[in-house]
């Protein structure tokens, strides 16, 4: 008898806090009630499940030198099935361009933000990648990645080296526009079914009091690679 | 005086208080007491960290020296995104900055910021270096940065060409300042810690209440421990209660601080840059870590008063030949839990 005393005795050391803390957080937890929805959305709001990836931070490249090229689907005019294609996130290096003639061997990433400027040639995602049959615009800065576009000239030939296909464009045309300008070209020709490789850097490349406003923009129409098929709506 | 071969009839008995009623009378009364007590403990630890977390002391040392490589490298990048656009060698804002000069700026600017002082950090040094390294990289490239005087010229020239000259060159000097006025805000607005004017806002507020906040948890600690031992006449019983209440005190303080460690869905938050991002991570877990600490506090004097209670006991029992003979059942002396 004494002995189940003292064990109770014991016991009651451990439940009784226990029982005491359990009261007191449902206390507050009803005072609190009212609150606590608003907290916890405000607290998921800047939180995730798991670590998430920013455009800061590094991401792998998808492009791979040596992949093997994607599969090309026999018909009257030989095509790249889309879904074939590994398509780009924001910030992942998707491709190479390369001119020779002029030095020129820039990284391609999907996206065109401070960061990835720094790192290469950036693209502006309204646009679509080679092969589409669409504008791919393309920006880089004068002092580093698109510094060799000062020497290039009309009939140059590019490279774009992509996991699935290597394409080249021949220059058509090197002009300095106006930012808005080039904008509105952009805008005007962004749609159309015409598979035109722009790329554009801030113009002049010396220093210029003032914020710079020109642009000098190279453009090259592709002279070889397979089209690749996106549209649904496309028959055989 | 009584017969000692009589059994006392508990209307004479000290310990009479109305039988088992009373017994259980006093458990409640003493439990209420004693949870009131761990309330206040708890009440009076969570206030104490709340107000050593919202302090100048406390979010500087939240501030890691990674912080402040991340800060210049962060920086560095922002003065060179800046930069290239202009034609300006971007390398001319190497090292502008360095970690000391802005551990000190911080230091300075959180300090004034918690007083409510306004900090102007002083960037005067490091401006006058980089536009004395944007003025030799333009003479390098041959840019003109000096007005002619035609009287100095041994060549003549005349006034239409002076002009255009030295309006060239007004309008690069202009854009050289200009250049070197926004690389210097770049570093001042770097230096500030977003959300601090928040944090200080609610920080002064909450400073204003904390004495009061203080007194009344000691004040109601003390009223309900004091009511807690006078509920029961032997002082190893209502000490007994206080362990429940420190027990108590202990478990609320730490147990949901301990959960949310383990949770760590603070080394989740969504934001950016990363020297930032680990800030708010210390600044949370060095928050859940004083709750952890405090609580430690409770625990050891909940152990202390329970080897108390034990001694107390054992004191009272060796005391006593036979319990009948001195008035105090021995149903008065086993605890509350009995059967």
């Amino acid at each position: 008898m004494k002995k189940i005393s003292k064990i109770n005795k014991l016991l009651a050391y451990i439940y009784m806090p226990v029982i005491f803390s359990i009261i007191a957080y449902l206390i507050i937890y009803i005072a609190l009630k009212p609150y606590w929805d608003v907290a916890a959305s405000a607290v998921s709001l800047f939180t995730s499940k798991t670590e998430i990836q920013t455009a800061s931070t590094e991401r792998p490249p998808i492009y791979d030198p040596n992949a093997e090229p994607a599969e090309v689907k026999e018909a009257e005019k030989p095509y790249i099935d889309a879904r074939d294609i590994d398509f780009p996130g924001s910030g992942e290096q998707y491709g190479q361009l390369i001119c020779e003639k002029v030095g020129m061997d820039v990284p391609v990433y999907w996206d065109d933000t401070y960061e990835i400027l720094r790192k290469g040639a950036g693209q502006y995602p309204g646009t679509l990648l080679p092969g589409y049959g669409r504008m791919i615009l393309l920006s880089a800065h004068n002092v580093s990645h698109f510094h060799p576009l000062r020497d290039m000239e009309v009939g140059d030939v590019i490279t774009f080296n992509t996991n699935y296909c290597k394409y080249e464009y021949e220059v058509t045309e090197i002009q300095v526009y106006n930012e808005l300008e080039l904008e509105n070209w952009v805008i005007e020709h962004l749609n159309e079914d015409e598979e035109i490789l722009v790329m554009y850097t801030c113009w002049p490349f010396e220093f210029q009091a003032g914020r710079k406003t020109d642009r000098l923009t190279v453009k090259a129409k592709r002279i070889s690679g397979y089209d690749v098929k996106w549209r649904l709506y496309e028959n055989e | 005086m009584s017969d000692p071969k009589t059994p006392r009839s508990k209307s004479h008995s000290r310990s009479s208080d109305g039988g088992k009623s009373g017994k259980v009378l006093r458990a409640v009364l003493s439990c209420i007491f004693s949870f009131m007590v761990a309330l206040s403990l708890f009440a009076a630890s969570t206030a104490c960290i709340v107000r050593g977390v919202l302090s100048e002391k406390y979010t500087i040392s939240c501030i890691a020296p990674s912080y402040y490589d991340g800060l210049k490298e962060s920086l560095e990048k922002d003065a060179w995104d800046y930069t290239i656009p202009t034609g300006i060698e971007p390398s001319v804002t190497k090292d502008i900055f360095d970690t000391a000069t802005m551990k000190s700026d911080m230091e300075n600017y959180i300090g004034s910021t918690f007083k409510i002082r306004k900090y102007t950090i002083d960037t005067s040094s490091q401006g006058a270096v980089l536009k004395e390294r944007v003025y030799d990289f333009l003479k390098s490239e041959g840019t003109p940065t000096e007005p002619v005087n035609p009287a100095d010229s041994e060549v003549e020239l005349d006034e239409e060409s002076v002009k255009a000259y030295n309006d060239a060159v007004e309008a690069t000097n202009t854009a050289v300042d200009e250049y070197v006025d926004e690389i210097m805000e770049l570093y001042r607005k770097s230096i500030k810690i977003a959300a601090l004017d928040y944090i200080v806002k609610v920080g002064n507020e909450y400073q204003k209440y904390f004495p009061f906040l203080m007194i009344i948890s000691v004040l109601f600690g003390l009223i309900n421990g004091f009511f807690c031992m006078k509920v029961h006449r032997l002082p190893h019983r209502g000490l007994r209660y206080l362990v429940y209440a420190f027990g108590a005190g202990f478990l609320m303080t730490f147990t949901i601080p301990f959960i949310i460690y383990l949770n760590g869905f603070y080394n989740r938050l969504n934001i950016a840059p990363a020297y930032f991002k680990e800030f708010m991570i210390a600044y949370v877990k060095g928050a859940l870590a004083m709750f952890m600490v405090v609580s430690q506090i409770w625990l050891l004097i909940a152990i202390i008063l329970g080897v108390l209670v034990a001694i107390l006991r054992k004191k009272r029992l060796r005391s006593e030949a036979r319990p009948e003979e001195k008035g105090v059942s021995a149903e008065d002396d086993a605890s509350l839990i009995i059967k």
